[in-house]
C-alpha cells in the first residue's frame, strides 16, 4: 500500500460517509455531491497542512466541504432531485420528509443544523467555523427547528 | 433525548462503490501545484494600512476647519465634498447677563451636531493656581424656533437662586419640572418613544487672553427629530471650578443659552427597519454615526450585535461596521436573564458617503436601507 493510499484509508475511514452526507445535503445531487467530495479529499492528501490534532483536521475539512459547496452552488447551479433521489438509497417515510425539509432550509440554517444536530458540534465551534457570532447561530437553529417542527416533533 | 435528525441522516448511506469511485479519482487527481490550500475561513486577513495626507495640511480650505474638528476627523475631511457639506462657520453670541456663550463652528447631518462652543467667563473671573475649570454639567438641545436669553430669563429666572450649579443633584430637578418652559421641545427625548440620543465632550481649554473656555460638543439624535427644521438652541450650565482642597463652585448663578440654525446640505438619514415574529431590528445611518436596535436576536450584548452587523455596499460587498467607528451602548435581560434588547450608536471615524450603501445586514437578515 503506498503512502497516499493509506492516507486516504485513514481519511475515508474517519470522515468519508459523513462528509458525503453533508456534501449530499447542501448540493442535493448525488453527482455534484461526489465532486465537491473528491474535491475535498484531493485537498486533504495534497494540499492540507500539518494538523496539530484530529479536531483541527475535522474542522479544516468540514470549511473546505463548506467553501467548495458554496462555490460549487455558485458556479453551476443544477436541477435539484429530490433528496430520495439523490440519497440512492430507500429511506422510510418519516426519515425522508425529515431529511426533505432540511434540505428546503436556507443554506446557512441547514449547514448550522447538520453541524450542530448531526455532527455533533457546539454552537461555539460552529460560530467559530463559519465566522459568525454565538447568537447569530442560535438564531439559525431556532428557525431551522422551527421549520423542521412538525418533522421533528413525529 | 432524541434526535430524529441524527438518525434519519445517519440511515442516509453513501451509495454502493463510492469509496473505490473516490479512492481511484483522488489517487488520480494529485494536483500539478501541491501548495498548502488553506480554506477561506482560515485566511489570515491582511491589514489595510491607510496613509494620512499630510499635504493637505495648511492649505486653504483646512485652516477654516478649527484644529479639533480635523484632530477628529483628518485633515481630508476639510476637503472632501462631504466636508463641504457637514460644515459651517455659525459665530453666533448670546449674551446672558455676565456670561456669553458662542458657537464658532459646527458639523452637523440631520442627525448628529458636532459643536464649537465657547463660554466667555464673568469680568474679572479667572482660575487661580491650583483650581481647574471642568465642564458643565448639563448640556441640552432644544428645537424651539428663534429662542433667546431674554425670554429665558423671564420666565425662570425667580428660580435660579433656589438651585446649587454646581452639582446636577440640586439642578437635575430643574430640567425634570413639568412646567420646564423648555420641555416640550427637549431634541433628545424621542418622538415616537423609540429611539435613544448620546453625547460625548472634549475641551479646548481655558484661554486667559479673552477669557474664555471652548468645548467641543457631539450630540446624536436618535429621536426622530431633524436638527436642521428649526433654529437649534443649546443650554449649558456653568462651567464648575475646582479647587485643590475639593471644594467646587459654579462660575455664575444660571444656565445660559445660545440659538442658532443648523444647516446642512447633504443627504438625509437613511432607515431600516424589520419586524419578523418576534425579531425586531432598526438601524439609522447618517454621515457622522449608525444607530442600531435589535430584539428577539439574542444578542446578550451590544456589542455582539455591532460584531455581528454590516453595511452592504452598491456593488454587493460588504463592510464590517466594527471596523468604522467607536460605539457606547446598553440592553436589557428578561426576568429569567435572557438577553431581550440591545441598542447602541456608532459614531464613524470618517465622514461617511452614505448614498453609497444600500442594505444593512444584521445576522442573517438584509434589511435595505431608504
Amino acid at each position: 500500500m503506498t503512502q497516499a493510499e493509506e492516507l486516504f484509508a485513514q481519511v475515508w475511514e474517519a470522515y468519508g460517509p459523513r462528509l458525503y452526507r453533508f456534501c449530499l445535503l447542501q448540493m442535493k445531487n448525488q453527482a455534484d455531491a461526489e465532486d465537491v467530495l473528491q474535491d475535498v479529499l484531493i485537498k486533504r492528501l495534497y494540499q492540507a497542512p500539518q494538523f496539530k490534532s484530529p479536531e483541527h483536521e475535522r474542522n479544516w475539512l468540514f470549511q473546505v466541504a463548506i467553501n467548495l459547496c458554496r462555490d460549487e452552488w455558485r458556479h453551476r447551479r443544477r436541477s435539484e432531485l429530490s433528496l430520495e433521489a439523490a440519497a440512492n438509497v430507500p429511506l422510510p417515510p418519516a426519515d425522508l420528509s425529515l431529511l426533505e425539509q432540511a434540505a428546503c432550509l436556507s443554506e446557512k440554517q441547514r449547514t448550522a443544523l447538520h453541524l450542530y444536530y448531526y455532527e455533533g458540534y457546539t454552537v461555539r465551534e460552529i460560530a467559530r467555523l463559519l465566522g459568525v457570532t454565538v447568537p447569530t447561530i442560535k438564531m439559525r437553529l431556532k428557525r431551522g427547528r422551527e421549520a423542521l417542527r412538525k418533522e421533528w416533533s413525529e | 433525548m432524541t434526535n430524529p435528525y441524527h438518525d434519519a441522516m445517519d440511515r442516509c448511506t453513501p451509495p454502493e462503490g463510492l469509496r473505490e469511485r473516490m479512492e481511484e479519482n483522488v489517487l488520480a487527481g494529485r494536483p500539478k501545484r501541491s501548495k498548502t490550500f488553506k480554506p477561506r475561513g482560515f485566511r489570515k486577513k491582511t491589514a489595510a494600512v491607510l496613509l494620512a495626507a499630510a499635504l493637505l495640511l495648511g492649505t486653504g480650505a483646512t485652516t477654516t476647519w478649527d484644529p479639533l474638528f480635523i484632530r477628529r476627523f483628518g485633515p481630508g475631511a476639510a476637503l472632501s465634498a462631504l466636508g463641504g457639506a457637514v460644515f459651517q462657520e455659525v459665530n453666533v453670541t448670546s449674551v446672558c447677563d455676565d456670561v456669553s456663550l458662542t458657537v464658532t463652528q459646527a458639523l452637523s447631518s440631520d442627525r448628529t451636531i458636532y459643536l464649537l462652543l465657547e463660554y466667555k467667563l464673568p469680568e474679572g473671573f479667572s482660575p487661580g493656581e491650583g483650581e481647574r475649570l471642568s465642564y458643565p454639567g448639563a448640556v441640552k438641545y432644544y428645537g424651539t424656533g428663534d429662542y433667546t436669553w431674554e425670554e429665558l430669563k423671564a420666565v425662570e429666572e425667580h428660580l435660579w437662586q433656589d438651585y446649587d450649579w454646581s452639582t446636577n443633584l440640586s439642578y437635575g430637578d430643574y430640567f425634570d419640572r413639568e412646567d420646564f418652559v423648555l420641555a416640550p421641545y427637549d431634541l433628545t427625548h424621542s418622538k415616537d418613544g423609540n429611539g435613544n440620543s448620546s453625547g460625548s465632550a472634549s475641551t479646548k481649554g481655558y484661554d486667559q487672553s479673552t477669557n474664555t473656555i471652548t468645548w467641543l460638543y457631539t450630540h446624536d439624535f436618535n429621536t426622530g427629530w431633524s436638527l436642521n427644521e428649526q433654529p437649534l438652541t443649546v443650554l449649558v450650565t456653568p462651567p464648575i471650578l475646582e479647587r485643590e482642597d475639593g471644594t467646587r463652585s459654579a462660575v455664575t448663578g444660571h444656565p445660559a443659552i445660545v440659538t442658532f440654525q443648523s444647516a446642512y446640505d447633504g443627504p438625509q438619514a437613511l432607515t431600516a427597519r424589520l419586524e419578523e415574529g418576534d425579531v425586531t431590528i432598526s438601524a439609522t445611518l447618517s454621515p457622522f454615526s449608525l444607530a442600531l436596535e435589535a430584539k428577539g436576536m439574542g444578542y446578550p450584548y451590544y456589542e455582539d450585535m455591532v460584531k455581528d452587523t454590516r453595511l452592504v455596499t452598491r456593488n454587493g460587498t460588504e463592510k464590517a461596521v466594527s471596523l468604522m467607528g467607536v460605539t457606547g451602548g446598553g440592553g436589557s435581560f428578561g426576568p429569567e436573564g435572557q438577553p431581550q434588547e440591545v441598542s447602541t450608536i456608532l459614531h464613524f471615524l470618517l465622514i461617511t458617503d452614505i448614498g453609497s450603501y444600500t442594505a444593512i445586514r444584521m445576522g442573517d437578515y438584509e434589511i435595505p436601507l431608504s
